[in-house]
């Protein structure tokens, strides 16, 4: 049986101003008992993606409360989809960190969203998950309004991460992945990651890998990254320009062994895989929604697909209902993610699959 | 062993009309032939008894039969063993029919049909002999252990002693006959059993049929109200959208697959997803995407009944 893991967080009611405490500590029974049924109904599930759920849970509580004129903002809206599908193992992580970082010149939080698809063992995509929202954290300045300090603050992130996972991999002795962190199997072990960005006026998505994010407007796909395969024009002058090859095995892959041309890790083909991301910086719009997912959806659902999909649920599926109501958003854009999921199965994707659907309209 | 028995009658009455033609020494021959067959049909106390009616012919046999010197030999040894008693119960038998048909042939012609007598004299004397020698705890054995085989053996053994003083042809038919009666019991058991068989492999065979469909029939069921339940709760979040798909296979002889998106109170409010495309369809939508008959009647149907036309999958397919 496949391994099905649903990570649903929900805000019951509307923040309101100066909440007292008593309110707020009885949000946390609520959320408690829904993560009880959760663990009950997904029996199989794995330890991170356990450890992965009580992490999530803790941004929560250090939410900062605003007026009701900012609801939209101060609390996104979101649904999250992560199975193991057909693969024997489930290396794929997904990272959600609402108000994840208040600049000091703004008023409105920043919300972060990553999914990681891991290759070899699942270790690097757990790292990633753990650790590259803080590194980001890190790297942002205060001062944030030009594209390029954005770009710089992603690659260096990304680098940051690369080595902290390479070092990693040296000097920890114990661990409970598959591979033992057993050099020189460990070296071979990477993951792909696609991280957005939401601010109030911004979308800044960092990609590196096979790994999508795609914004749905006006129910038509815009790709906010894109691909980065081996046979890619630039992708394979710089990697024969460092003295590798691309060699089709079933697909282009970097020496015969890796489908994908960046990753963070696979220290054994550097330089030729680099961990450099290609950061986008889109200004926000009238949007649908915003999808991230892993190459498990990409590879058999198109965008135009995953798009009306998405943008269907997000309007109810021809229900009538009062789209208001942010609890009732929130599920939509859980059963988009679960659909697009269970689509992907439908078309015999071999592959594990993380959906998240962001609905970004004001 | 009835219908054995039942045989061995009318082959007595046949012998009847033969006695009056055959001398004195044939009738005691046939006499201690139907002695030893009263013998093996009756119980241990009346085998004893005849058994010492048998030694007394033998004194008389004996008595009678004084011209020969081998046969005072003989007469001097009656005293021993059981054995030499059957060993001189052969040589007596064979001599006399010598004797007689001496008297009715002669010339070389006549000795090469006493040879010949004499040699089947003797088989049919030897048979009687294991007759005799069998103890009456081996027979009941063999009768239980192998009541096939035994009944075979009695059924030819029967005819060969009653028929063992006539001429070469009656022998020649009775051989025959043994022959074809045993192949055709042997061809009358066979067939029922293969039959018996065959009947029990059918049965087999449609053992599981039914139980499988009627499992499957359960969890169709059980699928069901799982749905409506689960439709009355206002359907919780993390419930998997089940699988539907349509009934009969399109034109393009494919099947078309999709999630029951939303089921509400009124039937009229179903959304399924297709796979294919992943476009929001109603059922009658979705039912003529999966290639439904262009026909007004059908179409009608379609039209009037769609759900009909659509089948819910297991959970364990969708996935």
């Amino acid at each position: 049986m496949a391994e099905i893991c649903y990570e649903v967080v929900t805000d019951a009611c509307p923040s309101s101003v100066y909440e007292s405490t008593p309110a707020h500590s009885r949000r946390r029974p609520r959320f408690q008992t829904v993560m009880h049924e959760d663990w009950e109904k997904n029996c199989k599930r794995s330890k991170q993606e356990a450890l992965a759920t009580r992490y999530s849970s803790i941004p929560r509580s250090s939410r900062e409360d605003f007026s009701d004129q900012n609801v939209d903002v101060s609390s996104p809206r979101y649904g999250v989809s992560s199975v193991c599908g057909r693969r024997r193992e489930m290396e794929d992580a997904v990272a959600i960190h609402p108000s994840f970082s208040s600049p000091k010149n703004s008023e409105f939080p920043q919300h972060y969203f990553g999914v990681y698809d891991g290759h070899g063992c699942s270790h690097v995509a757990a790292r990633c998950r753990e650790r590259l929202h803080k590194l980001v954290q890190e790297e942002l300045s205060s001062d944030m309004e030009d594209e390029e300090e954005w770009k710089t603050t992603m690659e260096r992130s990304f680098t940051r991460m690369d080595k902290e996972v390479v070092s990693w991999g040296d000097s920890v002795v114990t661990a409970n992945c598959k591979c033992d962190l057993q050099t020189p199997a460990c070296d071979s072990v990477g993951s792909t990651a696609v991280v957005s960005v939401i601010t109030p006026d911004k979308i800044v998505v960092a990609n590196c890998g096979d790994s999508r994010a795609v914004l749905c407007r006006n129910g038509k796909p815009v790709p906010l990254s894109t691909d980065h395969k081996p046979d890619r024009p630039d992708e394979l002058d710089r990697i024969e320009g460092a003295g590798g090859r691309v060699i089709y095995w079933d697909c282009p892959r970097v020496l015969g062994v890796l489908a994908m041309s960046r990753a963070i890790g696979d220290n054994y083909l550097k330089p030729y895989v680099s961990c450099e991301p290609e950061v986008t910086i889109t200004d926000r719009r009238d949007d649908d929604c915003l999808i991230l997912a892993s190459d498990g959806l990409w590879d058999v659902v198109s965008n135009e697909t995953a798009c009306s999909v998405a943008r269907m649920c997000l309007r109810g599926g021809g229900r009538r209902q009062d789209n208001e109501d942010p609890a009732i958003s929130d599920k939509a854009c859980t059963e988009a993610s679960v659909l697009l999921t269970k689509l992907a199965l439908a078309r015999n994707s071999s592959d594990n699959v993380s959906v998240v659907v962001i609905d970004l309209r004001r | 062993m009835e219908m054995i028995r039942g045989r061995g009658i009318p082959n007595g009455v046949v012998q009847v009309p033969n006695l009056s033609a055959n001398n004195l020494l044939q009738k005691f021959f046939i006499a201690s032939n139907h002695f030893c067959q009263r013998d093996s049909e009756h119980g241990e106390n009346q085998q004893e008894a005849k058994k010492r009616e048998d030694e007394a012919e033998e004194d008389e046999k004996d008595v009678e039969l004084t011209l020969g010197l081998s046969l005072n030999g003989q007469f001097g040894t009656d005293p021993r063993s059981r054995k030499r008693r059957h060993f001189e119960l052969g040589r007596s038998s064979s001599i006399p029919e010598g004797f007689v048909f001496d008297e009715q042939r002669s010339g070389g012609g006549n000795g090469g049909d006493m040879r010949r007598i004499v040699g089947r004299g003797g088989s049919d004397m030897f048979q009687l002999d294991r007759t005799r020698s069998l103890p009456v705890v081996t027979e009941m054995d063999i009768e239980k252990e192998r009541k096939v085989s035994e009944k075979t053996r009695a059924f030819m053994e029967s005819p060969v002693t009653n028929r063992g003083a006539y001429l070469t042809k009656d022998k020649n038919r009775g051989q025959a006959v043994e022959t074809e009666k045993p192949r055709a019991f042997l061809e009358f058991k066979i067939p029922p059993t293969k039959e018996g068989k065959k009947e029990k492999d059918r049965l087999v065979v449609t053992g599981p049929v039914n139980g499988k469909g009627k499992n499957g029939n359960t969890a169709k069921k059980q699928k069901n109200n799982v749905e409506n339940s689960g439709m009355e709760k206002a359907r919780n979040i993390l419930e998997d959208m089940p699988c539907v798909s349509t009934r009969d296979v399109g034109a393009d002889g494919k099947r078309v697959e999709g999630f029951l998106y939303w089921y509400g109170g009124n039937k009229e409010e179903v959304k399924i997803v297709c796979v294919c495309h992943g476009s929001f369809l109603s059922p009658a939508e979705f039912v003529r995407h999966g290639g439904g008959t262009v026909s007004d009647d059908d179409g009608g149907d379609v039209m009037i009944n769609p759900l009909r036309h659509i089948v819910v999958k297991l959970p364990s397919s969708s996935i």
